[in-house]
């Protein structure tokens, strides 16, 4: 190899500071002579700098965090529930997978996790007690008008939020829930067919003054 | 710019020891590596894909397998190339499923982007930026690791699972087709 293919080969790693210093020595005098090579490490620095350079997307990594904790929660509970069966883990459970995963299930994880089935249990239950509609729905249509009596409200509860917290804040505001948590975890509520007319505006200014709540606006109609 | 070796080492101490909290099971320490390592991984992970959304689900299935496997960490590489490597994997499964151009040599040869005479910083970058989405993606890949975050050839080598000279053949090629792609890259005026 002679001395510029070598000193090219080095290049980069005395950009990026991983160079030895043996051959850092080496090739700083090479460089000295050198105009191509001097060149190259302006250019080479030029890459680095436009790869380093702190991007202009904000990221949100607790929020991304968040949507993988969740989905390792509800895989540990799987495991948990599919160990706790007759038959214990299964063919495709290796048991240090499940012993990792029991090891993840803190008592406050199994808490939340209780109290997160729940809820579900009971919101289930209220759906399935709401009057069968008697007409089809379209898919355009964005507001399940038989159960509307005003706009619809979306709102996201805390995720550490209880199913008596949720009673209690929609008791409070005069909402009912009509659908979801979407895939988003977003609620659609709207006032409740009986008791007194319900302010919008005013119950969404009450969900957004409670802290069990994330967010609350008035959905399109 | 990239670290000092002494911070890099101070770095992966302080990788290690959180690592082996999280093959115990430790919340805490899980999110305190994913924090550290999400602004790196969706930086390359982002020019990549060009899709932050999907940098984000590649994010995800890479610290997923970190919280799986922590405790299978030899030790035999820093934290951080292990890590990297997983991306890696992760995102050449990704765009090869999703059938993206990025993972295919691209015809540089009809391609020659020329800056304007004076660029400030940023459009610099993104003049060099757009430069590399013509390279194939182990060519940007190999330059995003060695540049981007600052690894040696041999951990590179070890990212990418190929011998220490592929990586120096890919680095050269990425080299030369940006110098054929971006004339004036070093500063010089391109030649007429």
């Amino acid at each position: 190899m002679n001395e510029h293919a070598r000193a090219s080969e080095l290049l980069p790693w005395m950009v990026n500071g991983r160079i030895e210093a043996s051959e850092s020595r080496w090739l700083s005098e090479h460089l000295e002579q050198c105009d191509t090579c001097r060149c190259e490490l302006v250019a080479q620095r030029r890459i680095r700098d436009a790869l380093t350079r702190e991007p202009t997307v904000e990221f949100a990594p607790q929020a991304s965090f968040n949507r993988l904790w969740k989905r390792i929660e509800s895989e540990a509970a799987g495991m948990t529930s599919l160990e706790a069966g007759p038959a214990g883990p299964g063919p495709g459970a290796p048991p240090a997978l499940v012993s990792h995963l029991r090891g993840a299930l803190r008592p406050w994880v199994r808490a939340t996790l209780a109290a997160q089935a729940a809820a579900i249990l009971v919101l289930c239950g209220m759906l399935w007690m709401r009057p069968a509609p008697t007409s089809y729905r379209t898919v355009t249509e964005a507001v399940p008008a038989p159960h509307a009596r005003g706009p619809v409200i979306k709102a996201i509860f805390s995720d550490r939020v209880r199913l008596a917290d949720v009673k209690e804040i929609l008791a409070g505001a005069g909402l009912a829930v009509v659908a979801g948590p979407s895939e988003a975890g977003v609620f659609a509520l709207v006032p409740r067919d009986s008791g007194p007319p319900v302010d919008v505006p005013a119950a969404v200014a009450r969900l957004r003054a409670d802290p069990r709540v994330r967010f609350a606006e008035v959905g399109a109609q | 710019m990239s670290a000092p070796i002494h911070q890099l080492q101070h770095r992966d101490e302080t990788d290690r020891l959180l690592l082996n909290r999280v093959a115990a099971g430790d919340r805490d320490a899980f999110r305190e590596l994913y924090i550290a390592y999400h602004r790196r991984l969706a930086r390359f992970l982002t020019r990549l894909t060009r899709r932050y959304e999907l940098a984000e689900e590649i994010i995800n299935d890479t610290m997923w397998v970190v919280w799986r496997r922590a405790d299978k960490f030899r030790g035999e590489s820093r934290v951080s190339t292990w890590i990297i490597g997983i991306a890696y994997r992760r995102a050449l499964k990704s765009l090869k499923s999703r059938g993206q151009r990025q993972y295919e040599t691209s015809p540089i040869e009809d391609v020659v982007l020329v800056a304007p005479d004076e660029l400030g910083e940023a459009e610099t970058a993104e003049w060099i930026l757009l430069g590399m989405q013509q390279l194939p993606a182990e060519q940007r890949l190999a330059l995003e690791f060695a540049y981007g975050h600052g690894h040696s050839c041999e951990e590179i080598a070890q990212i990418m699972n190929c011998p220490v000279n592929t990586v120096k053949t890919r680095l050269f090629h990425a080299r030369a087709k940006l110098r054929a792609l971006l004339p004036g890259l070093a500063g010089a005026q391109p030649e007429l």
